[in-house]
């Protein structure tokens, strides 16, 4: 089962805490690091929801904040949720080379990589393409993935 | 900062027109290649069954769930299954991202319903009522 607000309101803190990340840090100097820490901070977040599901931030706020006061209600389908994971994990790896780059001086080869990220969320949140899901399919269509364990149970 | 701003609301906007201008060329090819389908000339709404060996909730809930429909509608639509392993050109073909993905049909081949996850025969009646006239289809049982 996947709520798919609890994915929309991930997308949306992603992209809103990155486009802030590249306004308040693209110029460089000491804001540029206050920049940074922000890519590094949603990079940590999305990984620590990829490899703890429950740990999620952004899907935190959505199910003990947002989801109770009634600002959105859930949108529950029965799907894999492991490509979602996949495609979450995807966008943190993502993130820590852009976040690296920047880190090493080469901010446009770093700035081009959060922005890859704040695309994509960007198109899983407006058309509903989750590209990294895209990505996960084609691998277990092709066998270069093991089949999910929410697949082995049902 | 401002620089920056217009900047990320230019690629942001950018980003957005792209997007529906993808998802507007790959509707129209999407209906062209649908309508090329077996599905167009047997005049018939039909549902494509998206499935493959390892998914668990294709056989435990979809494949009940279809076989009941069928029970409850006969021969008034066409089920087609398709083992995205096996025949991956048609589940690109109609973007399918995984399993059981069913697509709805309607007697022109035109897509009228995607449905990602286990859906209920319920609403896959409803969705090919919606396909075709209401006297076309009748129930069987």
């Amino acid at each position: 089962m996947v709520d798919h607000t609890a994915l929309k309101v991930n997308q949306s803190c992603i992209i809103a805490l990155l486009v802030l990340a590249f306004v308040v840090g693209g110029r460089g100097g000491s804001a540029g690091r206050v920049g940074l820490g922000l890519v590094l901070f949603v990079a940590a977040v999305m990984a620590a929801g990829t490899i703890f599901p429950r740990a999620g931030l952004f899907k935190a706020l959505y199910l003990y904040g947002l989801k109770p006061v009634g600002l959105l209600q859930p949108r529950v389908v029965r799907e894999d949720p492991e490509q979602h994971r996949f495609a979450q994990g995807m966008g943190a790896c993502v993130l820590l080379i852009g976040a690296a780059l920047l880190a090493l001086g080469a901010a446009i080869a770093g700035w081009v990589l959060v922005w890859l990220v704040v695309a994509l969320a960007l198109v899983n949140l407006v058309f509903d393409f989750c590209a990294g899901c895209f990505i996960y399919t084609q691998l277990r269509l092709h066998r270069f993935l093991a089949p999910s364990r929410a697949a082995e149970t049902g | 900062m401002t620089s920056h701003l217009l900047a990320s609301l230019g690629i942001l906007g950018a980003v957005l027109l792209a997007g529906y201008g993808v998802r507007a060329g790959v509707a129209r090819r999407s209906r062209r290649l649908i309508g090329a389908t077996t599905e167009e000339q047997a005049a018939l709404p039909a549902i494509l069954y998206f499935t493959s060996a390892d998914c668990a909730p294709c056989r435990l809930r979809q494949t009940p769930a279809l076989d009941m429909l069928q029970r409850r509608l006969g021969e008034s639509f066409l089920l087609r299954t398709v083992d995205i392993a096996v025949d991956p050109e048609t589940a690109r073909r109609y973007r399918v991202l995984s399993a059981p993905t069913t697509v709805v049909l309607d007697r022109q081949g035109v897509v009228r319903a995607v449905n990602t996850g286990v859906t209920a025969a319920e609403q896959l009646a409803r969705q090919l009522a919606e396909a075709v006239e209401p006297a076309t289809l009748e129930h069987a049982g």
